[in-house]
């Protein structure tokens, strides 16, 4: 897969809707859990709220903010018409004028992730309202192309890194927020573009946080989703520690949680629903008698797909009946609440594959120790 | 400058250490609910997101960092965080503000709905920052009388935060402390022949190690011409070595070019002083624009600033007083700027020089200059 086989099912997905064109929005304000219209278009990561028009026939036209971007633009870009602009709506409009497409004819991907007066410009501009195609961009976009695999691959490797730097040098009183900073900085030094990274510590964690001021201690359990981005790729680890020996009640629950999560990625492979493997993680923990922590609060998700480009297919969750295809990735990550030791990460990202999903990691999750 | 905008900031964002305390907050909000007096305003609802949080910030302290928030100010009373995370996240949150009652906004309608009910009595709303809410968000709440129907307050709060205190300025020079540290830490590793993009790091690295909440640069491959944000590592060179950084502490920004080279940079560098010489309270945007198109001599403008000469500074990048070309501005005591001068000749050769700038009655304070 590579984006030209991309832009084919985007164009079949048209023609299955009548559409002539779609027009894929992004508003630069990226985000692990979001797909970019723009990106999966033209493969740009726009700095500035910008947008992408692809036709029928194929072709496809940039409109890039900020003006003084093209450089960039043309460097990242598959494609070589390109628009620069400081105002998308003007933008916009001047180009819609020289439309002759029906609006009714006409997708739109993440209009409403917009600031709204630009959308509500945009809407007014067409003349009625645009079919929404969120849903079918996205989905059309659920196989990972070569390219992001492999960027997947390298930004895992980073994660990996950064989680063994972090082994390296914790020790008590660091300030959780610099502990955090300082291993974006180092994910940063070796190539991720990005890093969405909840952590958080505490002797006995309710739920993974953004990061506070709070000096680490003796006897925290530290909880690190590492995300990093490479080459506009996420990928996403989710380890614990332990600051000091673990205690035997931690070690057994997180050999619980990895056995469970081990679990549910057997169940991944083509041609099966998402919601079995979440159905996998939960069938151990609850043998093990943790039914009624198989639910929020206690969890959120069993994991989730990965942006930049696209997000599908989804969440791992009961919800989820996509069934999954071969070149798929995301992350699975049974992060759950264990009343005895606290709340714990723990996830490996992977590739589906038939007839046993390819786990990226090296080193699966396992419960981390720091010797202080 | 626009640049790449980044996921989930790490960094200190815990209210206890915030040097600014409670009274300057309430000051803030006695300020804006004289003029909600005034206005006939029974509460204002202001609005962040999280590579804009401004005006939220000002009133709030509050750093959204995974999802928009709203400060929801009565006319009296206590007043409110509304944050568009779930209810697991909130915690976090609340370490982040002085502000006791900090919601989820899951349902974000209803939410909202509660609080006009619990202040209708007070006299319509306005709402600021509004604009920059994004439309699914928006539709959700657009049914709500008091919501369609609210005034913009967004020029009245821009007006108020204006003026900056004592504290405040305090805190801005402690960002330009780190505007200096990075400065030094890249000209140390200069010697090393690094890379323009490797010294984006080492620049971003520090501003984080000293307490940035956000550091973000773009640097220039190419000596000037173009500017990148940090995408991948790049071993190539280029002379001079140009960067761009912006950095947030504790809810305030600081941001400039700095230029690495044995090249003098005398144009940009005779012009920004010119300029500089200028800045005083009463001054106007277009006299500084005026002083930066003579001195620019043999160069044009760099695209990069073509109708900037800067901005104001503080919870934003974008402050008053606007410091675009063609701006009307009027320059005021307690005005902080952040000025920048970016040119370009017909051989492609380039020079950028910035500072920033308090702005007193009759002169100014130099609170950070380029090399």
């Amino acid at each position: 897969m590579d984006h030209k086989n991309r832009i084919k099912l985007l164009l079949e997905t048209m023609e299955e809707e009548e559409l002539d064109s779609i027009i894929g929005f992004s508003s630069a304000a990226h985000h692990v859990d979001f797909g970019d219209a723009v990106v999966l278009l033209t493969g740009v990561k726009p700095m500035a709220p910008s947008f992408a028009i692809l036709q029928k026939d194929g072709s496809c036209q940039l409109h890039l903010a900020p003006s003084w971007d093209r450089e960039r633009g043309e460097m990242f870009s598959w494609i070589s018409d390109i628009v620069m602009t400081d105002n998308i709506g003007e933008s916009f409009n001047r180009t819609f004028k020289t439309q002759t497409t029906s609006p009714d004819r006409i997708g739109v991907v993440d209009l409403k992730r917009m600031p709204h007066l630009v959308a509500k410009n945009i809407i007014d501009t067409m003349g009625g309202k645009p079919k929404n195609m969120n849903e079918l961009f996205f989905k059309a976009a659920a196989q990972k192309t070569d390219q992001e695999l492999e960027s997947a691959r390298g930004a895992t490797q980073i994660a990996e890194r950064t989680y063994k730097h972090m082994l390296e040098i914790t020790e008590p009183g660091m300030k959780e927020c610099y502990l955090a900073a300082e291993l974006k900085n180092y994910s940063r030094s070796i190539g991720a573009d990005d890093n969405f990274m909840m952590f958080h510590a505490e002797a006995h964690p309710l739920a993974v946080q953004p990061s506070g001021e709070r000096i680490l201690e003796k006897g925290d359990l530290i909880l690190a989703e590492i995300t990093p981005s490479y080459q506009g790729q996420f990928a996403q680890i989710c380890r614990t520690a332990c600051l000091g020996p673990p205690t035997d009640v931690q070690i057994e629950k997180y050999d619980l949680l990895v056995r469970a999560m081990m679990n549910g990625i057997s169940k991944a492979r083509p041609g099966v629903p998402m919601k079995n493997i979440c159905l996998g993680v939960d069938e151990i923990l609850c043998e093990s008698g943790y039914e009624e922590y198989c639910a929020p609060p206690y969890m959120n998700r069993r994991g989730h797909g990965l942006g930049v480009s696209s997000v599908a297919p989804g969440n791992v969750s009961l919800k989820n009946e996509t069934i999954l295809e071969d070149g798929m990735f995301f992350v699975v990550h049974p992060n759950q609440y264990i009343p005895e030791v606290g709340y714990f990460l723990c996830g490996e990202p992977i590739i589906i594959r038939d007839p046993l999903a390819d786990i990226l990691t090296e080193d699966h999750a396992a419960l981390g120790f720091i010797n202080i | 400058m626009q640049t790449m905008n980044l996921t989930l900031p790490v960094g200190p964002f815990d209210w206890k250490e915030n040097p600014l305390s409670e009274i300057d907050f309430e000051e803030r909000v006695s300020a804006l609910r004289a003029v909600m007096v005034k206005m006939g305003w029974g509460g204002v609802i202001v609005f962040g997101e999280i590579h804009e949080s401004g005006l939220l910030t000002y009133y709030s302290n509050y750093a959204p960092r995974l999802n928009a928030a709203l400060v929801l100010i009565p006319i009296k009373g206590a007043l409110r965080v509304l944050t568009l995370v779930g209810g697991r996240m909130v915690p976090a949150g609340k370490l982040t503000t002085w502000i006791k009652d900090v919601r989820t906004a899951s349902k974000f309608n209803e939410s909202l709905r509660e609080w006009l009910e619990e202040n209708s009595s007070s006299g319509p709303i306005a709402t600021a920052s509004f604009d920059l809410m994004q439309a699914k968000d928006y539709d959700t709440i657009s049914n709500i009388t008091e919501i369609n129907t609210a005034k913009d307050a967004t020029p009245y709060l821009e007006r108020l935060s204006r003026k900056k205190s004592p504290a405040e300025i305090l805190m801005m020079q402690a960002n330009c402390t780190i505007l200096s540290d990075v400065l030094d830490a890249v000209e140390t590793q200069l010697d090393k022949g690094d890379s323009p993009a490797s010294l984006a790091i080492i620049a971003e690295k520090t501003a984080r190690n000293l307490g940035a909440q956000d550091a973000r640069c773009l640097y220039s491959p190419d000596g000037g011409r173009n500017f990148l944000p940090f995408q991948r590592l790049s071993d190539d060179r280029s002379d001079p070595i140009i960067l761009y950084i912006a950095i947030k502490m504790r809810g305030y920004w600081a941001d400039g070019f700095m230029t690495f080279s044995g090249r003098p940079n005398e144009t940009s560098q005779n012009t920004l002083m010119a300029m500089i010489a200028e800045v005083h309270a009463g001054s106007s945007v277009a006299k500084l624009t005026n002083i930066r198109d003579k001195n620019i001599k043999g160069f044009e403008i760099h695209p990069v600033l073509l109708n900037s000469i800067g901005s104001g500074v503080g919870v934003s990048l974008g402050e008053l007083p606007h410091l675009t070309t063609h701006s009307q501005d009027i320059l005021e005591t307690g005005d902080v700027i952040s000025l920048k001068v970016g040119i370009i000749d017909g051989a492609g050769r380039t020079e950028f020089s910035s500072a920033i700038l308090d702005v007193q009655n009759s002169s100014n304070r130099i609170l950070w200059k380029s090399n």
